[in-house]
């Protein structure tokens, strides 16, 4: 049975009220976000949100962090995945539901010590790796390759930052749903001259097989990010390349990518990934379904193996930018073209406007969907 | 032997004139670039419209501002972004407190606009490198003024083509900076006023950076500061930067 949000409403509110008399640091947003499809008929859809972020400083050392997120969704919650993927008409009844969330996002605990480095323990927000849109080196927290820039779920792991000399370790364990073993990343950065560099060990676990849950392949790969500039441009690579592999053996993972701010102050962004572990295409033919799967499931960062984003933004005044964008896939030659208006009519308020619009043939990636408007508006407090 | 003696006192006004400027510049710097500063500082845009925002942060400045990190409390939809700027705003680093994100700013950034207002990343690089990067010339001074122009060197990477640096010959401490685009069309100009004498060092509580070509301003106001302060030796790291 689904929670109203009444509901949720008092439970937070009384959880907020707990917190409050600790002298907690509060904040966190309102988000409130309209799609539109106008395609043959209309259809809305979108959804509340609400972020509350608590935090606390125990004492110089020691600190608690806190994000309680409640999401209700409104019009259309359940989308059939044929009409968003080419897949085999056999599987036409396969769908994904929205369902309204309260939940903790974030609870962890920051440890800071001058001999021990920093240990941050519980789940928390983890963002790796150098690129823009794709990040090879990011088992933990795989954007959405429409909204990059978006926040990430926090991911329930142990996370030691140790400093030494000019380096810094970053180790992360990441406990897996059977409890037999854990995905891990050991990664070593660096600096040297306008560039920062990681050197990383990354050991995944993947559950691949549906019919039999919990059985997991496991991937042991080694990571390399930099970022830096080269004649005023911003550039940056990264690679996952996977030495042993049970289900991807020799996988090559890697996105670089080049932004530059024009004296006009135009904003450019090019950026170019590539993934072994992504379908290929064959014309007229539909997509694997358990590769469309193990995408929606965020196993894999693409459906297909290359992909371009090209972004341009150039600001109005102070508070308004516009921006275009184009994520194509190499693969089937399908394409998605975005215009965007981002702005902030009033101190605290951020609005967003996009327009999508999808190029292709109707049995590829981006072809088979229909243009679409989203509204969003964030009130923080 | 006149046009000998006459040479000799071009050469040598010349050469004075140019010592001096060096030597002003010097003294400016010596009263501006403290070793380490700490600052919480309150700042208001207004627009062309004459639409006001507000914003406050620390400003966590050290190596005689080689270094500089700020980090936004107030308005809440920036509560907890920073920025870093090492090496004279060389690399810049932001840090997204929403995405928890960092992500590195390229030099063909650093003209543009922090947060809205009218001061650039650049502008946060302060005078200590200006020696060097820039050609400077010392002009017919103002009253109790001294007047230096500062033009970059061909192979400085900045926005600006011409700076024009009003200086007190009271205590050297900057009075007004005039800025000028690659166009030598004068585009910003930075007030500073309200100078009070903090820890033996002056200090301007107000600035206030007016955009000609924009007809906005940012005004910034010195809410506390201190010169007492010592950072571990990696506090201007990517690491500092996420807290």
């Amino acid at each position: 049975m689904r929670a109203t949000f009444p509901t949720y409403t008092i439970g937070i509110i009384l959880f907020i009220q707990s917190f409050l008399i600790g002298q907690w640091n509060t904040g966190g947003y309102v988000e409130m976000e309209a799609d539109i499809t106008p395609a043959n008929t209309f259809t809305y859809y979108g959804y509340y949100k609400l972020r509350f972020d608590l935090e606390k400083e125990i004492n110089r050392q020691i600190e608690v962090n806190c994000s309680i997120l409640a999401k209700q969704y409104w019009g259309q919650d359940e989308f059939l995945i044929k009409d968003y993927f080419p897949i085999n008409p056999d599987y036409e009844f396969l769908s994904f539901t929205m369902n309204d969330t309260l939940y903790i996002d974030d609870l962890f605990l920051v440890w800071r010590t001058e001999s021990l480095g920093e240990l941050i323990i519980g789940r928390q927000p983890i963002s790796l790796g150098s690129a823009y849109v794709w990040n090879p080196t990011d088992i933990f927290s795989p954007k959405d390759n429409f909204d990059p820039t978006y926040e990430l779920q926090g991911v329930t792991a142990l996370r030691w930052l140790y400093p030494i000399r000019s380096f810094e370790l970053d180790g992360i364990i990441q406990p897996i749903q059977n409890g037999n073993d854990a995905n891990m990343y050991l990664g070593l950065k660096g600096n040297l001259q306008h560039f920062d560099y990681t050197i990383s060990v990354i050991n995944r676990n993947y559950e691949y097989n549906y019919a039999q849950p919990y059985q997991y392949y496991k991937d042991t790969s080694i990571g390399f990010s930099v970022v830096g500039e080269i004649l005023t441009a911003g550039v940056w690579f990264e690679s996952n390349l996977v030495v042993r592999g049970d289900h991807y053996p020799d996988n090559r993972e890697w996105a670089f990518g080049i932004d530059y701010t024009t004296p006009q102050s135009l904003y450019l962004l090019l950026e170019a990934y590539h993934n072994d572990a992504g379908a290929g295409y064959t014309p007229g033919q539909y997509y694997p379904v358990s590769q469309v799967l193990d995408y929606l499931d965020g196993k894999i960062r693409t459906l297909c193996e290359d992909y371009i984003m090209l972004m341009s933004r150039y600001p109005l005044n102070q508070w308004w930018s516009i921006g275009a964008w184009t994520l194509r896939n190499m693969n089937d030659k399908s394409e998605i073209f975005s215009l965007q208006l981002t702005g902030s009519p009033l101190q605290d308020i951020a609005v967003d406007v996009s327009i999508f619009s999808f190029l292709g043939s109707g049995k590829t990636e981006f072809g088979i969907q229909e243009s679409w408007i989203r509204a969003r508006l964030n009130v923080f407090f | 032997m006149k046009s000998l003696i006459l040479s000799l006192f071009i050469t040598q006004f010349i050469f004075c004139q140019d010592l001096t400027a060096s030597a002003i510049l010097d003294s400016m710097n010596r009263v501006m670039t403290p070793e380490n500063v700490k600052s919480t500082i309150r700042q208001i845009i207004t627009t062309s419209r004459g639409n006001e925002r507000e914003f406050e942060y620390e400003m966590f400045s050290g190596s005689k501002g080689k270094n500089v990190l700020l980090r936004y409390t107030k308005p809440n939809v920036v509560k907890g972004n920073a920025i870093l700027m090492k090496n004279h705003s060389d690399d810049i680093w932001i840090y997204f407190q929403r995405t928890r994100r960092v992500r590195k700013l390229a030099s063909s950034s650093k003209n543009q606009k922090v947060e809205g207002s009218d001061f650039s990343y650049e502008d946060f690089s302060g005078g200590d490198t200006w020696k060097e990067d820039y050609d400077i010339k010392r002009l017919l001074d103002e009253d109790d003024k001294y007047i230096l122009e500062l033009i970059p060197k061909s192979d400085v990477s900045t926005s600006y083509g011409k700076m024009i640096v009003v200086i007190r010959k009271s205590d050297y401490y900057p009075d007004i900076i005039r800025y000028f685009d690659k166009n030598i069309v004068h585009e910003k100009t930075l007030t500073m006023e309200d100078i009070r004498n903090i820890e033996g060092y002056p200090t301007a509580m107000k600035m206030t950076m007016v955009n000609h070509l924009e007809d906005s301003e940012t005004r910034m106001e010195i809410v506390n500061s201190t010169y007492n302060i010592s950072y571990p030796d990696d506090y201007f790291t990517e690491r500092y930067l996420r807290e």
